[in-house]
């Protein structure tokens, strides 16, 4: 069966490790989540564009759960070098250690069972780090 | 209610196909059919001031469906009563006709 829809294009890219998010050609800019229309022009030609991944943390929380349940988790939105933002987790530090304005990369991993985009903090920020 | 007769008109109806829609979700679907709406009244989603909707898929869809479809409404009434189409009718009325 063919996918037509936005959000299953969107999803059809995150099976094949790309992060596809689509671009008004009204208006060019970038939009997220994905849609039939763009919700800042209303135009309704769009094109698909494989995002760098790079991205800055804008707000970040942590969710306290029991450590027999997986613990504490991240909750961040992410701003995209492409302008768009995306609600998802930073992983590979501590849930609270993660700030607003950390240079954060996204890859794709798994999220209840389907693919889907994580962040972790920018290569080159580890190494300062270390 | 009597003075409400006369005082407000559908102007616009549109729909997003009928039967299957492989790869769309709700939202999209609900878009498309908004749209087709606003092309039949000839008007654009920044004209939209309120905002009435109801679907299956999720029973409190209003802010959803208004950051889907990027407006900000100074009214958003999502409300499912099992009849909703009348209902949100005659809120409709309610909300325009006094202001008239």
């Amino acid at each position: 069966m063919s996918s037509t829809g936005p959000d299953a294009t969107y999803r059809a890219g995150l099976s094949e490790g790309k992060i596809n998010i689509q671009k008004c050609n009204d208006c060019n800019k970038h939009i997220f989540f994905p849609r039939v229309h763009c919700p800042h022009c209303y135009g309704t030609s769009l094109e698909w564009r494989e995002a760098t991944g790079d991205g800055t943390v804008y707000s970040t929380t942590v969710v306290h759960r029991r450590p027999e349940r997986g613990g504490d988790y991240n909750i961040a939105l992410v701003d995209l070098a492409e302008g768009v933002r995306m609600m998802s987790t930073v992983g590979g530090i501590a849930p609270a250690e993660v700030s607003i304005g950390m240079p954060v990369t996204a890859y794709i991993g798994d999220v209840d069972g389907a693919p889907g985009v994580l962040f972790e903090l920018r290569e080159q920020e580890k190494e300062v780090d270390q | 209610m009597s003075s409400f007769r006369g005082k407000t008109a559908i102007v616009g109806v549109g729909q997003a196909g009928l039967g299957e829609a492989h790869g769309l979700n709700a939202y999209d679907v609900m878009a498309q059919s908004s749209l087709a709406a606003l092309g039949d009244a000839g008007l654009k989603l920044s004209d939209v001031d309120g905002f009435f909707c109801a679907m299956m898929e999720d029973l409190m869809p209003g802010l959803m469906a208004a950051e889907y479809l990027g407006i900000q409404p100074a009214f958003i009434d999502d409300t499912m009563v099992g009849g909703e189409y009348n209902r949100h009718l005659s809120m409709t009325q309610w909300s325009v006709v006094p202001h008239l």
